[in-house]
């Protein structure tokens, strides 16, 4: 049995665009996806999230069971008169389903440059061990 | 019309840059045309600012230039050191950008500043004087 290899399979998180339908779900508004990589090292999984425009306060990051969502807010003030324009401040909301390989209570968020980093470690059972065989 | 009214020469170039930028854009190996990073312009008083969305690069990886009538952002931004097999999901993209802005005849590119903030890029240049209008007497005769 390859430890490692199911481990990663459970503790793959599922990305939802669509608000979870509770209480506590997102405000009323238009959100949009923002881009996400996730990829796993020995100790967990790490997600990372671009919110441009995003700063501290405006970022809310829950868990609610096996969902996990984030939310950013950025600044829609305009810096002056629009002349010509690309890109428009929205607000950003996903949420993910985690699997039982995750320790919840080890979960921490940082946001550096507008990137919202999630790092998801591994319950310490779910991590690779060496059985000891015990001889006859 | 509004292009009229503040009689601006470089609002035909940027959309001539735009299209060409098209072609030439380049962010992520895999990735052979967008405009990247998206760019808005803003005009307020005595100014006109540039934000663009810039997440996850440094300030280290991004250089802007100026020469004669063109500003030009160039960068790069760095994907994480892992390995491809790592990833169970990859949406963001990584690589160098460039992106060029003919300035407008009005602005003094020797007052440009720029600012990083949350992934944000925002450059600002102020005016040149505006030129004033000379009375020239006519003879009538």
């Amino acid at each position: 049995m390859d430890l490692g290899r199911q481990g990663a399979e459970t503790g793959r998180i599922h990305p939802s665009n669509r608000p979870p339908e509770r209480a506590d779900g997102p405000p009323a508004g238009s959100y949009v996806p923002p881009a996400v990589d996730i990829y796993e090292e020995p100790d967990g999984l790490v997600l990372l999230a671009d919110m441009p425009g995003v700063a501290s306060a405006g970022l809310d990051v829950r868990l609610d069971r096996d969902t996990l969502t984030i939310l950013g807010q950025p600044s829609k003030d305009d810096p002056g008169e629009p002349r010509h324009r690309e890109w428009k401040a929205e607000d950003y909301y996903r949420a993910f389903t985690l699997g039982d390989v995750i320790d919840r209570s080890k979960i921490t968020a940082d946001l550096k440059d507008g990137v919202l980093i999630v790092r998801l470690p591994k319950a310490a059972e779910a991590k690779p061990r060496k059985i000891q065989v015990r001889s006859e | 019309m509004w292009r009229q009214q503040f009689g601006w020469d470089w609002l035909p170039d940027l959309a001539d840059l735009t299209r060409r930028l098209v072609d030439s854009g380049r962010f992520g190996a895999a990735e052979g045309t967008g405009t990247f990073p998206p760019l808005n312009i803003f005009e307020k008083g005595d100014r006109f600012l540039l934000t663009l969305e810039v997440p996850g690069v440094s300030l280290e990886d991004i250089d802007l230039s100026v020469t004669a009538d063109t500003l030009t952002i160039e960068g790069e931004r760095k994907p994480p050191e892992v390995d491809e097999e790592c990833y169970h999901r990859r949406e963001r993209r990584f690589g160098h950008f460039k992106r060029s802005v003919t300035l407008p005849d009005r602005v003094r590119p020797d007052g440009i500043t720029a600012t990083l903030k949350a992934g944000v890029l925002t450059v600002e240049f102020p005016k040149a004087e505006p030129v004033k209008p000379q009375q020239i007497r006519v003879a009538i005769g």
